[in-house]
């Protein structure tokens, strides 16, 4: 599947068809459609009988094949803990979700890689997220990235390729993926049916697929938490509790947008994230410290970076409302 | 709908024939199942690892009328008929995507996908060579070198078998940088040169199928793909993508001294000895004085094995080390009564030949400081 914003990515890639780079590493903000655009693009091109416009034709063999998941020619490589399941074996209890790509998914494809291709066309790798191939996979995958055999194309798709090894970066042509501009994603979401899609792109900074989830979830949770944080009468205690309950990622998330806002209703009296607040946050930021505001937003930040494993949940959370506390005492009654 | 009606023998030799490449765990679903087409009298099922296909037909003694082409998982179909009486009649239904298998008063229903949805194998289009060998000749090729393949090499065109034609020979290669098999078959006609590189699975699936008779194989070698049919069995398979190392510079054509020795008398000292190898390790120390050769074994906790053999030899003496696994290796799957040993030094490699064979065959070791 592909996105209106996307045809004319899609159309410069298909006209070089024969031509293409032998590892193409698409980049872009989280919820814009990378993924389906690289899934799009790799049917494509493993169809056996393209339409003119490059477009897979939706007919012939490779393309049932690969819409039932079955192409011989292509895989797919995405997070999961097949690294740990012969270690453990046992069926404890529910296990986090995977967060790496692990080397063994990377050692699998070799017989791939290396003998001769099932239909005589493509083989095309897909790897998703590839922020997440851990140092041993990544190392693993340099030796094929580099000198892979004539007819290979990998589609690396990730959301900072700076946290990709320099070494993988500099062995694949690097393609930017375009953000919808907001007319566009407004009208996209429309039509998905989302019924406040102004909000929701605020929310999400202009990613539309993100968007649509968001919009479905409901925004009720972060409502809840909001006011609650613009409240004058609450505890420190009272707020974490009601913290504790958010995901961690979606909570300093949420913190680190929010502060930005008040910074931003400060100095140019706008909001980009939390629009739906942008009343009580700017009578509230002119009474702020900037100073102690800069701060937390880069206390925020660096909880940013160790937000998947915090030693103790609830001392984590409470860390970073304190500032706001304190900066939200000083300010008075607003 | 009745797909057809025939013996449980029928059904059961040619998926035995293509069992035993269906893996287990797999990547794609689909390639648990074996593919079932009925066209007249003829049956064909297909089963693929995606790197190599089987194909087998059958002859049915009851015209099947109405046959869409549909895959369902081997190994339960194959349990099913290998559970069933001998000689029971076995019909095959369909019904809303279910297989139903019906013997006696046994009734099995089974899941199936669409037959187009089993990605087969695209027949090459490039121009190859066909040659035509009796099964037992190219059996007993590949079996005198498979065993030298590497296993899971960085150097991927070291998992396979070389199969070289140039002019009217018949080049079989096998390598894993420590050791090379290599044999021969001159053939009746002239060909266009052409090297095929054998995935590992291919060849031990050949040998496993191929009988020791003097039938024919058709083989058609591609740059891309090989293609055997024996029987009823017809068998594509990938071919390893790379360039395989020079092997004639491997093999050493200048050494001057000789040994003839039974090898069973070799390979049971070596087999004796081998109980106090290093089992890491693995080195034997072979010293060659004047008709004698000892093989010395020692190990971690400083025990020691010699075994002296009273043989032919009158040049200069020699003192040699090896990983013993890779005389076993060799010995263990050649027939014939006796071995020549040439050497060169102590610090070049082995040859090893069985001089009453006409088959031309070598194996080199290299050697291993102890």
């Amino acid at each position: 599947m592909m996105y209106s914003w996307q045809h004319a990515l899609f159309a410069q890639l298909a006209a070089q068809r024969a031509t293409l780079p032998h590892a193409l590493l698409l980049s872009g903000r989280r919820g814009i459609g990378k993924a389906d655009f690289a899934r799009h693009l790799a049917r494509a091109l493993l169809c056996e009988a393209p339409q003119p416009s490059g477009d897979a034709c939706g007919t012939c063999p490779a393309c049932g094949w690969f819409n039932s998941g079955n192409h011989p020619d292509y895989r797919a490589i995405t997070l999961s803990d097949d690294d740990h399941d012969e270690e453990e074996g046992d069926e404890g209890p529910k296990k986090k979700a995977p967060t790496q790509i692990g080397i063994n998914q990377i050692r699998a494809l070799t017989g791939f890689m290396t003998t001769s291709t099932h239909r005589a066309g493509l083989r095309v790798v897909l790897i998703d997220p590839a922020d997440a191939l851990n140092t041993h996979a990544a190392n693993a995958l340099l030796k094929s990235l580099e000198e892979p055999l004539p007819g290979t194309l990998y589609l690396l798709v990730c959301h900072q390729p700076r946290r990709l090894p320099a070494t993988v970066r500099s062995r694949c042509q690097h393609q930017p993926m375009p953000l919808p501009n907001p007319t566009e994603a407004r009208e996209w979401l429309v039509a998905q049916g989302v019924t406040d899609p102004d909000l929701f792109l605020a929310l999400c900074a202009g990613a539309p697929l993100e968007a649509r989830v968001v919009a479905a979830e409901g925004s009720s949770a972060r409502t809840v938490f909001m006011s609650a944080l613009l409240r004058t009468d609450i505890t420190l205690v009272g707020l974490s509790e009601l913290a504790t309950k958010i995901p961690m990622v979606q909570l300093v998330d949420w913190l680190q947008r929010f502060s930005y806002d008040l910074m931003e209703q400060k100095y140019l009296g706008q909001a980009r994230f939390h629009i739906d607040l942008a009343k009580q946050q700017s009578a509230l930021a002119a009474h702020l410290d900037a100073y102690d505001l800069l701060a937390w937003e880069k206390q925020l930040s660096e909880a940013r970076r160790v937000v998947n494993h915090p030693l103790n949940p609830r001392l984590f959370v409470e860390s970073l409302l304190a500032p706001w506390m304190t900066l939200r005492a000083a300010a008075g009654s607003y | 709908m009745i797909i057809l009606k025939t013996q449980r023998e029928k059904l059961l030799e040619p998926l035995q024939a293509v069992i035993g490449i269906v893996e287990r765990r797999h990547t794609l679903p689909i390639l648990s199942n074996v593919l079932i087409e009925a066209q007249g009298l003829e049956l064909f099922m297909t089963a693929t690892d995606l790197e190599v296909q089987i194909r087998t037909k059958a002859t049915l003694t009851e015209a099947a009328p109405n046959s869409p082409a549909l895959t369902l998982s081997a190994r339960k179909l194959h349990d099913i008929l290998r559970s069933l009486p001998n000689e029971s009649a076995v019909a095959l239904e369909t019904k809303d995507n279910r297989l139903i298998v019906r013997a006696g008063k046994s009734r099995f229903s089974l899941q199936t996908l669409p037959g187009q949805d089993f990605p087969k194998v695209a027949e090459s289009t490039d121009k190859g060579i066909t040659l035509v060998i009796a099964q037992k000749t190219l059996k007993a090729l590949l079996e005198r070198v498979q065993f030298a393949m590497a296993q899971q090499d960085v150097r991927y065109y070291l998992n396979g078998t070389l199969l070289s034609v140039n002019g009217s020979m018949l080049t079989v290669v096998a390598t894993d940088g420590h050791r090379l098999s290599y044999t021969t078959e001159a053939m009746a006609q002239k060909y266009e040169k052409t090297d095929v590189i054998l995935p590992r699975k291919t060849v031990s699936e050949l040998i496993k199928l191929m009988s020791t008779t003097d039938e024919p194989v058709t083989m058609t070698l591609r740059p891309s793909q090989a293609i055997f049919s024996f029987g009823h069995i017809e068998l594509l398979s990938k071919v390893i993508d790379g360039k395989f190392p020079d092997y004639t510079r491997v093999i050493p054509t200048s050494y001057d001294k000789h040994l003839t020795l039974p090898r069973l008398d070799l390979l049971q000292a070596l087999q004796r000895a081998a109980i106090l190898s290093n089992e890491k390790i693995r080195g034997v120390r072979l010293l060659l004085t004047k008709d004698s050769l000892a093989i010395v074994c020692t190990n971690n906790e400083q025990e020691e094995a010699q075994d002296d053999l009273d043989v032919k030899y009158s040049q200069d003496p020699i003192d040699i080390g090896f990983n013993i696994a890779y005389l076993l290796d060799v010995l263990n799957h050649l027939t014939c009564e006796t071995v020549v040993c040439s050497f060169g030094d102590a610090n070049s490699s082995v040859l090893i030949t069985a001089p009453n064979q006409n088959d031309n065959f070598k194996y080199v070791v290299m050697p291993m400081r102890i």
